[in-house]
């Protein structure tokens, strides 16, 4: 039971911080001198697969 | 000027640019770049003084994948605007790629883990900057690791960085080694 919490404690945090990433990319898109380019950019990566670091 | 004139102009011009890109960019890493503005954390400034003064623009801004910043290039037009589409013919080519290498260099040496991707404002012009990474790849690969996005039968990929590679890129992927 206490486990379970806990992962789901955990898993709240990480959607929490997904949506301030997302938020603060939404923000830095619109202020960029390059909204289009940023946009075009997130949509490729998003369809590609990335080699991991 | 007929439209057909004005598109057999644009091909001659892209033939001429991609046959000469070689000779182009020759020699730009080791040139002197314009000083430059650095004017928040992530975007610069600098002139461009060939045939006439353009304002130019550098910006990386993060993108959605973490980690991720889109390098975003373009002049400042005399409304203002900003515009990554413009074709400037100021004459100085090699200075402003060198300008735009030392602007790399300085944001990737304050952020050494960043991954940088662009792409050009057209196919054309993706496939000029695939032409100056070929040429400049031994001197490149010293101080940053290449990738480009392929798509390799339907699926998009990040891929290593062939200057063989007789396909098309989408973008490019640079990251400085640390």
């Amino acid at each position: 039971m206490a486990t379970n919490k806990k992962t789901t404690k955990k898993a709240a945090v990480k959607k929490t911080e997904k949506a301030v990433i997302v938020t603060k990319t939404k923000a830095a898109a619109k202020a960029s001198l390059f909204p289009g380019k940023v946009k075009e950019m997130n949509l490729l990566l998003a369809k590609t697969t990335l080699m991991s670091r | 000027m007929p439209l057909s004139h004005v598109l057999f102009l644009y091909v001659i011009h892209t033939i001429y640019c991609m046959y000469h890109a070689d000779f182009l960019f020759y020699n730009c890493m080791g040139k002197t770049p314009y000083s430059y503005n650095k004017e928040e954390a992530a975007r610069y400034r600098f002139t461009s003084r060939g045939r006439t003064n353009i304002e130019k623009v550098v910006e990386f801004t993060p993108l959605a994948v973490t980690g991720f910043y889109n390098l975003g290039f373009g002049d400042v037009t005399e409304a203002g605007a900003i515009s990554d589409r413009t074709v400037s013919n100021n004459g100085d080519i090699i200075k402003v790629l060198s300008t735009v290498i030392h602007i790399i260099k300085d944001f990737t040496l304050e952020k050494p883990d960043v991954r940088i991707s662009f792409m050009g404002s057209t196919a054309l012009r993706t496939a000029v900057y695939q032409r100056i990474l070929k040429t400049y790849y031994t001197d490149f690969r010293k101080d940053f690791r290449i990738t480009a996005i392929q798509e390799i039968e339907g699926q998009l990929e990040e891929v290593i960085f062939d200057r063989s590679n007789s396909g098309k890129y989408k973008a490019f992927i640079i990251q400085r080694k640390v």
